[in-house]
């Protein structure tokens, strides 16, 4: 029947397009796949020949070329904990005035959320001359871990601010109706059920956000510095992991080795972190069920 | 402590107190002053600058089911929630007139709103248990008013379960998901969260609306056996749960894109007496 025909054609082409989406997406992830496993298996392979526990508690010798990093993990977590104690509880004010007390003023909200959006995706080394000459040079905080973790924690900020407010406001406006009328105060409201039934987002959040402090060179070399030695206060300077390992690949000849095994060092402290926030902040939502 | 045994005392007195209907008969309405538990005079509700409804004035008996009854669009869920101040948390909104709650009035700058809100309950349209678990959801009502006895709280937990009928459907899995219970279950678990603060009033917002006829008749059962121990305010453009249900009831109706109040009276006025013509057509289904 020639009235059917093109039906025909058209539900064929709709199984057709339809096992391509199926075809294609499968493909990438694949693909995604097998790129991560390589990354992360050359970094294994080429790092995990180096890895001892000397490495790990003792001190860079010949510009890092031998010897451990003990300075250096030190340094990295010292900077990163600064950051974060500025970014959470800072980032977590500002995200819960930005959803729950901008009704009024949505106008304003809406100019700080356009702000926050461009700083979050400015390069991280204007942040770094933004630290550089605040923090170091305005403040006299010299080129220490506190600089560089202030540095970061601008640089960190915005975008944990948007997450966070992003799944605050993703909770239901019920449950904030359901709560007051039952006399909640606005602190109950927020820590009773908001905070809770917003804790996973929160939890990515912070997760990429470490993820992107521990990454971070630009803006630290002009901070923090790059000397090697054992920090004895946050005012020393100390470099991380990420800018030890540029430098090994980038100024050291014969530092790759070391470099591969300092990589693979940061990767396992990020997934250390990872898992240890997912822990704390699974504790926290356990009793919640959406 | 008060909280909970002023609870029981009104958990425990049987079924509707027949004194009720009596004793309105004996005592004139001027004088039975407590009679009268929310009184509204010559409101208006506005969201920035534009009215959707104005002149409303009626009075909330005690114990009693007073029904806010119309078609959607007239104002009735505006004129519910100036009752527990809900329109604080919407924007833009302002009330004129007053609202006395037992004589004073709740719109007064420094009315303790919080302490309003457990005397006067609110379920929703939309059932919205918390997404804890059943038990949690009782809870932290309870400690907010500062029940920190754990045993009280299970005390309270099973008494309100018991009163909406849920407690044999939900006893064996307290520690379950709230929002894995069915609509009807989830309704009923707002009232049990609402009734544990032992409130005198609740205010119900087309509580039966979102859920199958069948979770709807349980509902309306258990908003029957509730009048004569609580005083409730229900909204429905629903004439038929109106008749069945009220005692008082009053009529909005769209004028000019305003909401008003067409007629307000017992039961026996409005649905058998009434003289309004607007009243009697929308009775008799002759429009809305
Ligand atoms: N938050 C709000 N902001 C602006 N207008 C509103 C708001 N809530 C309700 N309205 C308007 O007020 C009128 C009455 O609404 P509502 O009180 O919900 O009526 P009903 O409950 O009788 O259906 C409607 O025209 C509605 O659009
Ligand atoms: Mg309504």
């Amino acid at each position: 029947m020639p009235r059917q025909y093109p039906h025909e054609v058209i539900k064929h082409m709709h199984t057709f397009r339809d096992r391509l989406i199926a075809w294609i997406s499968a493909a990438s992830v694949l693909l995604i796949t097998l790129l991560f496993l390589w990354l992360v298996l050359d970094i294994f392979f080429k790092g995990f020949a180096g890895l001892h526990w000397s490495f790990l508690t003792s001190a860079p010798l010949n510009a890092g070329r031998a010897g451990g990093i003990a300075p250096v993990i030190v340094s990295t977590l010292l900077i990163l904990g600064v950051c974060m104690l500025v970014c959470v509880p800072a980032g977590l004010a500002t995200a819960i005035h930005l959803s729950e007390y901008t009704v009024r003023n949505p106008a304003a909200a809406r100019l700080i959320r356009r702000s926050l959006d461009t700083l979050a995706g400015v390069p991280s080394i204007v942040f770094g001359l933004f630290g550089a000459s605040v923090f170091c040079d305005l403040l006299g905080l010299g080129y220490s871990i506190l600089s560089g973790g202030l540095t970061l924690a601008c640089m960190v900020l915005p975008f944990m601010i948007r997450a966070g407010e992003e799944s605050l406001r993703s909770v239901p406006q019920e449950y904030r109706l359901g709560a007051s009328a039952l006399g909640f105060s606005q602190y109950s409201v927020l820590t009773g059920i908001l905070i809770p039934v917003a804790m996973p987002g929160l939890s990515i959040g912070l997760i990429l956000g470490i993820g992107r402090a521990l990454a971070e060179t630009a803006a630290l070399i002009f901070t923090s510095g790059y000397v090697l030695r054992m920090p004895e206060s946050l005012l020393d300077s100390g470099r991380t992991l990420s800018v030890h390992i540029y430098d090994l690949a980038m100024n050291v000849s014969g530092g790759e080795a070391n470099g591969y095994t300092s990589a693979l060092v940061l990767i396992a402290i990020l997934v250390m972190i990872n898992t240890g926030a997912r822990i704390l902040t699974q504790r926290i939502v356990h009793e919640v069920h959406i | 402590m008060s909280l909970s045994l002023e609870h029981l005392q009104r958990l425990q007195t049987s079924p509707p107190a027949p004194l009720a209907p009596v004793m309105d008969t004996i005592i004139p309405k001027s004088t039975a002053h407590h009679d009268q538990s929310i009184a509204v005079n010559d409101v208006a509700v506005a969201y920035g600058g534009r009215t959707v409804i104005e002149n409303i004035n009626l009075s909330i008996r005690t114990r009693h089911i007073t029904v806010l009854l119309g078609p959607s669009g007239c104002g009735k869920s505006s004129l519910l929630n100036c009752f527990n101040r809900m329109t604080d948390l919407i924007a833009h909104c302002s009330i004129r007139g007053s609202v006395l709650y037992r004589g004073e009035d709740i719109f007064q700058p420094d009315y303790d709103v919080r302490g309003l809100r457990k005397k006067i309950g609110m379920i929703f349209q939309r059932p919205n248990p918390f997404p804890f678990s059943i038990r949690r959801n009782i809870d932290l009502p309870l400690k907010e008013h500062g029940i920190a006895n754990r045993d009280e709280r299970r005390h309270i937990l099973e008494t309100v379960l018991q009163s909406v009928g849920l407690w044999p459907e939900v006893r064996d899995r307290l520690e379950s998901p709230a929002l894995q219970l069915s609509g009807g279950q989830q309704q009923r678990l707002c009232i049990a969260r609402a009734l544990a603060l032992a409130p005198e009033v609740l205010l119900m917002d087309e509580p039966c609306s979102a859920l199958d006829p069948m979770a709807s008749s349980i509902i309306e059962e258990l908003i029957i056996r509730l009048r004569g121990k609580y005083t409730i305010v229900l909204v429905t453009h629903n004439l038929f749960q109106a008749q069945r249900i009220a005692d008082d009831v009053g009529l909005f109706w769209l004028r000019e894109g305003r909401g008003s109040l067409v007629e307000f009276g017992d039961k026996e006025q409005i649905f058998s007496h009434s003289t309004h013509e607007l009243t009697r057509s929308y009775i008799n289904g002759i429009c809305g």
